[in-house]
């Protein structure tokens, strides 16, 4: 059983051992952003003539256009193009920041919505709230 | 009683820095950075977290380049953009945790 059920079941004697599992949390959970920034998720506008490429913290890595898509737009629909395909890669990170947070809690995807994300020290709050 | 004025003092302190604070991080949260390539061609404004709030590119700057150079500055004014505000941001906690290590 992990340290931190048993806290919430009542067993509050092992608090060392529930800071050294918060404690690997917080490191893996370090560790896994850690790789995001050297992750490349990609996006283009609608029309494809720009794509870019943003890190899994957000920051744009790379962009390219397509010099024969360019010649169709001017500089108001070139700015805007390379909006849409930043806020498409952008929402390819959020994709994979979900399934990392999922992997981490190892929670299913269709169980991570309201129930399947409950506070595991729930049990110990409703304890402490009812006076025991 | 010496005991309880200096907790009150205390907590007197600790107050007015979670205030400071709380001011600090409104006035960080409203703030915008830009980057400018190609001689002010183009320029890349973000909001406080880094996502670009708008981009600017000049009829010259477009007519001037090509798609690879376009690229190239577009990249360089949002990545100046971005940096200014990944600075701002490491500042602010920088100053945060200085101002609660005071406390304790």
């Amino acid at each position: 059983m992990r340290r931190v059920e048993a806290f919430a079941g009542g067993r509050q004697d092992d608090v060392d051992g529930l800071l050294r599992e918060t404690d690997g949390w917080a490191r893996t959970l370090a560790g896994a952003l850690g790789e995001l920034e050297e992750e490349r998720l990609a996006g283009a506008d609608p029309s494809e003539v720009v794509r870019a490429e943003v890190s899994g913290t957000g920051r744009l890595r790379g962009l390219s256009i397509d010099p024969r898509g360019l010649r169709g737009l001017d500089h108001v629909q070139l700015a805007q193009a390379v909006c849409e395909a930043i806020a498409a890669a952008h929402l390819a990170m959020g994709e994979r920041l979900t399934q990392v947070v999922q992997d981490l809690t190892g929670q299913a995807p269709d169980t991570a919505g309201t129930e399947g994300a409950a506070d595991p020290l729930d049990g110990h709050i409703r304890n402490v709230l009812r006076g025991e | 009683m010496e005991g309880m004025e200096e907790a009150q003092a205390r907590l007197e302190a600790l107050i007015a820095a979670a205030e400071q604070a709380e001011a600090r991080v409104e006035e960080w949260s409203a703030a915008e950075f830009a980057g400018v390539a190609d001689e002010g061609g183009i320029v890349a404004v973000t909001d406080a977290l880094g996502t670009i709030a708008r981009l600017e590119i000049s009829p010259r700057s477009r007519r001037r380049l090509d798609a690879t150079g376009l690229a190239a500055a577009i990249l360089a004014a949002i990545t100046t953009a971005e940096e200014a505000a990944a600075a701002s941001r490491d500042a602010l906690l920088g100053s945060l945790h200085a101002a609660s290590g005071t406390i304790a």
